[in-house]
């Protein structure tokens, strides 16, 4: 039998406590065995991973980017960034924009991080070259502010920049990273990762070129796949009212008077964010992008309905602080509540009257949470040990967030390790057949993952959006490396079951379990809690302890 | 008729009106497909940097404009090139560059009022666009629809049409509705 084809990746690891970065090949086995995207990510994390992990500690972070990230596919723009949570667990953002392509271009595929910076510092990576630079004068900068102050810097206006805000400076354990205008959503504390390092941003910038095997080909293999999205109910839907609207189209029109027009990510032909610019209050003149449709539900549910210009403002606070737009949602609703009942005074608020109808203090008491200031320091502990120091032992609040999440977003979230990007668009399924689809769901997702593609376009969320087949056909006239559905398939069961491992032994909370959840863990030949069989272990080759 | 016969008899017109590319940057969404086509089908890699097309993006107010050729009818790019590389395509009646004649000089790069020739590093040559032979990639990759490839003789066609179908919401929308 001919040895099989493998894609090949560089690897940069860069230590910030020394200075040094080196660069080299993904290791001959781990491209095999994951080929790359978000599953060789895993394993770089697995393998680089710090043995003792204290919480906040200034743990290693993995940045990978896909096997056609920048290429001709339908938006292969993603970045994956992974990292030990400091709430236990694994924390991973998958970010859309720009970032990963001009990666790519820079010529890397995966950035691994390691050791902590003596100061404030940011990392360039230009056409090859990894430099550790001084940012100390970006401290307390918002990630919107800081991404435009390294571009302005660099004089450079095609650098893309990943960014932390106050939020992750300061450790707040939701704090997530921001690239362009990202949502940082259900990251886990990847921001106060970086801010625990001492890592402010990230800088890239290529101009090398990535070769394509069959430019010809793959130009009119993309364009077919680009007409059946867009003709897809899923593509219809995406495009005409986007990820804020998506469950809603009639509603898109809310939106309309604040849109300056729609935005996509590198190379993506359905344009799902809003670009809208706010006209009052105090963020009046700022731009804002990405909300998507949970996170306006959340935030429906702080303000009311019909407050339209104040949840667009929400986005652009949280992504300015870098903070987890559910999580802080949760949070201000019950900061509000307790406000309301007498529980919190004028003066432990700092003067903030907490109502719906007062934006400006909702704003403020984010701002607080960002910097950690007053009220914001205590909320910033997370709900339950805020509790502790602020309610008597015997109040119980049970003001709560209620996503109204269907079934089969349910049980999604509670399988996944990492937040499922598609989870807003995901449709109510029957009940028969739940933990089937969730876990084929998770395969194409993480399939996409492993190509670099957004996963809103693809078999995850309806059967007529290209799936295994499809995925296997551009890798092949974009690499030329053939790689079979079936090994597409198998690395991303691989690395399902390895990120369930680790997510494990860094002591993940366990999700509570229900019949489907049970179901499927067997599909996954995981045993009825969630710990993957050692015959799944043996059969997906990663051994007894892989 | 009469007008409609003699512009079909002037001897002066061109058999053919020239096409340009026209951009809408309302409708851009930034997503730098057209880069990424122009590079591969030009180059067959991935490099916006050599793209004949590009998206001038200023993030902090959420403005694209993809920029490219404008195909001057006086084109400077073809007067300033001292090696006679840069001139009209008699077909396609856009300014073409043939990289055998190049010198590199970056004259046309320079020049260009519009920023759309480029110096390409790899190839060491100027570039610019050429429509693609006539079927140029990036307005069929756009979904935003911000490129159309028009004749010049109907640029304003579509403000036209827009005019009046705003007139006629406005004063037929009555009796229409």
């Amino acid at each position: 039998m001919p040895a099989r084809e493998r894609p090949t990746a560089r690897v940069g690891v860069i230590d910030l406590a020394t200075g040094q970065a080196k660069v080299s090949e993904l290791a001959p086995d781990t491209a095999d065995q994951y080929l790359g995207g978000r599953a060789a990510g895993i394993r770089l994390l697995q393998d680089y991973r710090r043995v003792s992990v204290d919480a906040l500690g200034p743990d290693n972070v993995v940045l990978s980017t896909g096997l056609l990230g920048g290429m001709v596919a339908p938006a292969a723009s993603m970045t994956y960034a992974l990292s030990v949570s400091p709430e236990g667990g694994l924390a991973g953002a998958s970010l859309g924009g720009f970032f990963g392509p001009e990666l790519r271009w820079a010529g890397l595929d995966h950035l691994i991080i390691v050791g902590k910076s003596a100061g404030l510092s940011y990392l360039l990576v230009h056409d090859g070259k990894i430099e550790i630079k001084d940012a100390r004068s970006l401290s307390g900068e918002s990630t919107l502010a800081t991404q435009e102050r390294l571009r302005r810097e660099l004089d450079d206006d095609c650098v893309q920049c990943l960014s932390i805000g106050p939020a992750g400076e300061k450790l707040v354990p939701f704090a997530g990273v921001v690239s362009g205008h990202e949502n940082p959503a259900r990251q886990r504390g990847l921001g106060a990762v970086f801010g625990a390092k001492n890592l402010k941003a990230i800088a890239v910038r290529g101009t090398r070129g990535l070769p394509v095997k069959f430019p010809e080909k793959a130009l009119d293999y993309n364009e077919e796949m680009v007409r059946s999205i867009r003709a897809s109910q899923v593509g219809r839907q995406l495009e005409s009212a986007g990820a804020v609207y998506f469950d809603d189209e009639r509603a898109a029109t809310a939106i309309d008077s604040y849109s300056i027009g729609r935005s996509g990510c590198f190379g993506c032909q359905l344009r799902c964010r809003y670009r809208y610019l706010l006209k009052e209050g105090t963020a009046a003149g700022a731009l804002g992008e990405t909300v998507d449709c949970l996170t306006r539900a959340a935030w429906d549910a702080v303000f009311g309905p019909e407050r339209t210009a104040s949840v667009l403002a929400a986005g652009h606070w949280l992504q300015s602080y870098g903070l987890d737009p559910l999580e802080t949602a949760g949070l201000v609703r019950w900061a509000m509540s307790l406000y309301q009942r007498g529980r919190l005074t004028d003066r432990e608020t700092g003067g903030l009257e907490l109502e719906a109808s007062n934006d400006a203090a909702v704003f403020e008491l984010m701002g607080r949470i960002g910097r950690r200031e007053g009220l914001g320091d205590v909320l910033a502990l997370g709900r339950a040990r805020a509790a502790e120091k602020i309610l008597p032992a015997n109040d119980q609040d049970n003001a709560s967030l209620d996503l109204h999440l269907n079934a089969a977003q349910g049980l999604s979230l509670a399988a996944s390790v990492f937040h499922p990007d598609y989870l807003f668009a995901l449709p109510p399924g029957g009940e028969d057949g739940l933990a089937a689809a969730a876990y084929e769901r998770a395969l194409c997702s993480t399939a996409a993952a492993i190509l670099g593609i957004c996963d809103l376009q693809t078999a995850v969320l309806a059967a007529d959006l290209p799936g295994f087949a499809e995925f296997s056909e551009m890798v092949y006239l974009n690499t030329g490396v053939r790689v079979e559905p079936d090994r597409l398939r198998e690395a991303a069961a691989r690395a399902l079951t390895l990120e369930r491992l680790l997510s494990q032994r860094t002591g993940a909370p366990a999700a509570p379990l229900t019949p489907p959840l049970v179901e499927y863990f067997r599909l996954a030949g995981w045993d009825e809690r969630g710990v993957p069989r050692p015959d799944t272990l043996e059969r997906l080759g990663l051994g007894a302890k892989p | 008729m009469k007008i409609w016969r003699f512009w079909q008899s002037n001897p002066r017109r061109p058999a053919t009106s020239p096409k340009v590319l026209v951009i809408d940057p309302e409708k851009c969404t930034g997503c730098r497909q057209c880069e990424l086509v122009c590079s591969v089908s030009h180059t067959g890699e991935s490099d916006p940097a050599r793209s004949r097309i590009r998206v001038a993006k200023r993030e902090e107010v959420g403005f694209y404009l993809p920029m490219t050729c404008q195909n001057c009818e006086r084109a400077i790019c073809t007067e300033v090139c001292p090696a006679g590389a840069c001139a009209k395509d008699a077909e396609l009646q856009v300014a073409v560059i043939d990289p055998k004649k190049c010198i590199g000089c970056k004259s046309c790069v320079l020049a260009c009022p519009f920023g759309a020739p480029t110096f390409d590093e790899v190839q060491r040559v100027s570039i610019k666009c050429d429509y693609c032979g006539g079927q140029p990639r990036c307005v069929a990759a756009c979904s935003a629809g911000a490129i159309s490839f028009v004749d010049a003789d109907k640029l304003n066609w579509s403000r036209r049409r827009q005019l009046a179908d705003k007139l006629i919401a406005e004063t037929l929308g009555d009796r229409t509705s």
